[in-house]
């Protein structure tokens, strides 16, 4: 579990809130396999409702999950439309830094794209409770918050979405190309 | 059947250890444009905000129910023209076929921004002016200035400039001829899948010849192979579409972008009857 979410300075300015989490929020839409082009629009938006609500949010509270909440609604409205794209999205330059081997730098980004793929197959409910579990490390009862679900709900949802997953790797990974 | 579980953290880290970065620039530009637009429309009247308040809160249920509302009787051919690709990838269906799940593209979180329920229009005109973005963009002649990403992204509501300033370059000094190669053709091929994801398979199919022709030995002749399908299909070559889904099913039958293709099949299928 990589991060834990930042808690933000008690009456910060929004600036620095932005600043802060813009880069997780902007990560957030693409494990959510979110496209570049439509990434932009959809964090966009999120900061502008965040701006707009930032008078009534609790500043002795973290802002990243309530960023993702704010995403994670932004998301919803416009899921037609992302979902359209079936091909694998992955940002080649992040992929491919110069301090790793290249066959390395294959297997990661081999391993990614795999990652992705599998993601694919969740719906959106169990593709947002899996990436921010399993890869933003959030934990379960924030999960839940954002989500405005009862914990068992989010609870089932990652051991749902961990399920097909594991069973979509299975599937689909060739034995002898497995890590 | 499940997957090892050590080996599905391994592949987990891969992910876990990225995190995309997009451009300090856009990022500074795009704080610029927020605070533009929540300055433009400071005041929220009751209603709206007792909306806005749900959104970050509580009654998810609420507000999607409200914004599915709010997009119906809109789309239209510009929805449409964002929309091709699944249209053609899925189903040869019409727009008319899921008119509230159609028109809720693109449509509700423009009018959340408006922060008006009752009045459609101002959000018709956010999207018809970010469409009319996405189609000036490459007329403006704003190239991006690296080879990483060759096509114009379209601009949409960020103003100025490509939308997609290349990552910093960093000292990302390719090492060797080999890595060379493959930057090529990745950057290539993301060139082609943006052009495709525009809308704009022709481009796409120009940049996957040049791929074809440039790289004999390609490594990723299967991630080419597959994106020409769907290039294909969206340009309406329908019999070569097909010919080459069939030529990709028999050379690549376990890849990983066979369920794409398969999908390409498919909707090709019903299109013909």
């Amino acid at each position: 579990m990589p991060t834990v979410p930042q808690r933000t300075p008690e009456r910060a300015p929004f600036e620095s809130v932005y600043r802060l989490e813009f880069q997780a929020v902007w990560n957030w839409f693409r494990r959510l396999g979110v496209p570049r082009q439509q990434r932009v629009d959809l964090v966009q938006e999120t900061f502008e409702i965040a701006l707009r609500r930032y008078d009534r949010f609790e500043s002795d509270r973290p802002a990243r999950p309530w960023l993702y909440g704010i995403a994670f609604r932004v998301l919803v409205a416009q899921r037609r439309k992302l979902y359209a794209t079936v091909v694998f999205v992955d940002e080649v330059l992040d992929t491919l830094s110069s301090d790793t081997d290249l066959e390395h730098q294959l297997f990661l980004r081999q391993a990614r794209e795999w990652v992705w793929q599998a993601l694919q197959t969740l719906s959106l409910e169990q593709r947002a409770v899996f990436v921010m579990s399993e890869l933003d490390g959030l934990r379960m009862p924030e999960i839940a918050e954002v989500l405005e679900l009862p914990l068992n709900t989010a609870y089932s949802r990652l051991r749902l979405a961990r399920q097909a997953v594991s069973s979509w790797l299975a599937k689909h990974l060739p034995q002898g190309e497995r890590p | 059947m499940s997957f090892p579980e050590r080996e599905l953290e391994r592949l987990l880290d891969a992910e876990r250890a990225t995190e995309a970065r997009a451009p300090a620039q856009l990022m500074e530009r795009m704080l610029a444009d927020i605070q533009a637009s929540v300055a433009a429309t400071p005041a929220m009247d009751p209603s709206s905000r007792a909306v806005a308040s749900k959104l970050g809160v509580t009654g998810g249920g609420a507000v999607k129910a409200f914004l599915v509302a709010g997009a119906v009787a809109l789309g239209g051919m510009a929805a449409f023209q964002q929309l091709r690709p699944v249209f053609l990838s899925r189903t040869p269906a019409p727009v008319p076929a899921h008119p509230s799940n159609q028109e809720e593209v693109g449509r509700s979180a423009a009018a959340l921004k408006a922060e008006s329920v009752e009045s459609p229009g101002q959000s018709h005109s956010v999207l018809a002016s970010s469409n009319a973005a996405l189609s000036a963009s490459p007329a403006s002649g704003a190239e991006p200035s690296t080879v990483n990403f060759p096509s114009p992204r379209p601009a949409r509501r960020v103003s100025r400039t490509p939308a997609f300033v290349p990552l910093p370059a960093g000292p990302q000094e390719p090492q060797s001829a080999a890595e060379d190669t493959i930057q090529a053709e990745l950057s290539l091929l993301d060139a082609a899948r943006s052009s495709l994801l525009e809308g704009q398979p022709g481009s796409a199919l120009e940049r996957l010849a040049e791929h074809r022709a440039q790289f004999k030995q390609a490594t990723f002749a299967e991630e080419r192979d597959g994106l020409e399908v769907q290039a294909l299909q969206a340009s309406g070559r329908i019999n070569e579409a097909i010919r080459a889904a069939k030529r990709f099913l028999a050379e690549h039958p376990r890849s990983l972008h066979r369920p794409s293709v398969e999908r390409v099949l498919e909707g090709l299928a019903v299109t013909r009857q």
